[in-house]
């Protein structure tokens, strides 16, 4: 074949690529196009599908190991999710703990309900009040408290009637703290118009002015609520101060008192106590 | 016979090629060609025009394979197979480093015709990156360099063993 063949040959060639171009479609997809396509498609099918095969082999592998290291950081982060989850659990009882001491409190300051004073005798030996309750019905020991302070407590009742034994009664007492210094003792009716506030030692910090209020250790009455102020402090040879205590209500204005909850010991622990008492007593000569 | 087989063998594992390394990377058509380490192959090993038909065909199928119009790789190829072919007959071009330098200066050959070629057809046409360019020459020139001397071997080998097996038969004739 002559070189002029040659070159007419190829010259051909170049104008049916040309020709192809021209009328090459703007989008793809001619006919001989689609024919190749046809043609040497499974090829390429077969080879990118080997080739994802291939490729996720190789990312499980490496996989394997992102996974081993995402599980140790998993389980570090569930280590400390138990440790804190203990603590939190620590802090849940503690919250608990006071959650209760402070319902215990609320509880001093939630009313039961609210009676009427219908019976005053403040002049009487036995200083008590008689109160309408209504349909409530009020038990032996619960609280009467006014917006001032402590009136007293409930001595027994019936119907829709009861009987509350004021502070100021010679019988009667609560325990009791000064609010300043935290000092407990014990407040007592003086069988006048005052209280009169015992057991405080001689060396403690008492002063005229100084608030007292309930101490929450009678199991009767709950802790903080008003008795009243320190009017005198007399300083004796004794272990004991003896102070008087104005009470913080004015028991000739009563006309209305709340009924507080009252919460007894449990039965337990009231009866080891009553037998150490017991015990107490029968060992003295 | 034989070598259409292989030709097409050679077609075959050249999509495989482009498909894998599309895979791989899809910027890597800019690095690797293997179309045009075929054509460059075929045209040191078949006459120029042979070898300007074994262009066309790749190119077209290269076309179908790649974007933009179809016969631009057509039309690259058929002129990269031709002149390769011609040059190869011209100055008996045999020698490994030989025909590295050849197909490095076809493979850049084709990639400024490609690129002449878009810019008198397509009105965005984009220049490719002179250092992706030399890249691709590079890697053209020492690819069709191993193939060259992959299928020399090839074809030493598959002469000693049909000298051995002539030999047989004549030594098994009886006389």
């Amino acid at each position: 074949m002559s070189e002029r063949w040659n070159r007419l040959l190829l010259a051909l060639l170049l104008l049916g690529h040309l020709f192809l171009l021209s009328t090459s479609p703007k989008t793809r997809g001619g006919p001989f196009e689609r024919w190749i396509l046809g043609l040497f498609g499974p090829v390429a099918g077969a080879t990118a599908a080997t080739s994802s095969g291939i490729s996720s082999f190789f990312d499980s592998v490496k996989w394997v190991g992102t996974l081993r290291q995402e599980n140790e950081e998993l389980r570090q982060k569930l280590e400390e999710a138990q440790y804190e989850m203990a603590r939190l659990h620590g802090i849940e009882e503690e919250l608990d703990r006071l959650a209760r001491l402070t319902s215990y409190t609320r509880a001093a300051g939630e009313v039961s309900f609210v009676a009427d004073v219908v019976f005053s005798d403040p002049r009487s030996w036995l200083r008590t009040l008689v109160i309408h309750t209504g349909k409530e019905r009020a038990e032996r020991n619960q609280p009467v408290v006014t917006d001032q302070g402590l009136v007293g407590r409930v001595l027994g009742s019936s119907g829709g009637y009861a009987k509350v034994l004021l502070l100021i009664d010679r019988s009667a007492s609560a325990s009791a703290m000064i609010q300043r210094t935290r000092r407990q003792g014990l407040a007592r009716g003086a069988g006048t118009s005052g209280l009169l506030l015992d057991n405080i030692p001689s060396r403690s910090d008492v002063r005229i002015g100084d608030r007292v209020v309930t101490a929450g250790l009678d199991g009767v009455f709950p802790r903080g609520l008003p008795i009243g102020v320190v009017t005198r402090v007399e300083p004796t040879q004794a272990l004991f101060h003896r102070i008087e205590v104005e009470p913080a209500v004015d028991l000739g204005l009563l006309d209305q008192v709340y009924i507080l909850p009252h919460e007894p010991l449990p039965a337990s622990v009231r009866g080891e106590l009553l037998d150490e008492e017991a015990s107490a007593d029968g060992n003295r000569p | 016979m034989a070598t259409a087989l292989r030709f097409l063998l050679g077609l075959v594992l050249a999509v495989a090629t482009h498909t894998l390394a599309l895979h791989v990377n899809e910027h890597s058509p800019q690095l690797l060609d293997p179309f045009v380490v075929l054509v460059i192959y075929q045209a040191l090993r078949i006459n120029p025009i042979p070898s300007a038909m074994v262009g066309s065909v790749v190119g077209l199928t290269q076309d179908a394979f790649t974007g933009g119009l179809f016969g631009l790789h057509g039309f690259a190829n058929t002129l990269v197979a031709y002149a390769v072919s011609a040059i190869r007959q011209r100055f008996l071009i045999q020698q490994p480093l030989q025909v590295a330098v050849l197909a490095a200066l076809g493979g850049a050959f084709q990639l400024t015709t490609l690129a002449s070629l878009q810019f008198s057809l397509i009105d965005s046409a984009e220049i490719p990156h002179p250092g992706f360019a030399f890249v691709k020459m590079m890697v053209t020139g020492l690819l069709t360099m191993g193939v060259y001397l992959a299928a020399n071997r090839f074809f030493a080998w598959e002469r000693r063993r049909r000298e051995k097996r002539s030999r047989r038969l004549r030594l098994g004739t009886p006389s």
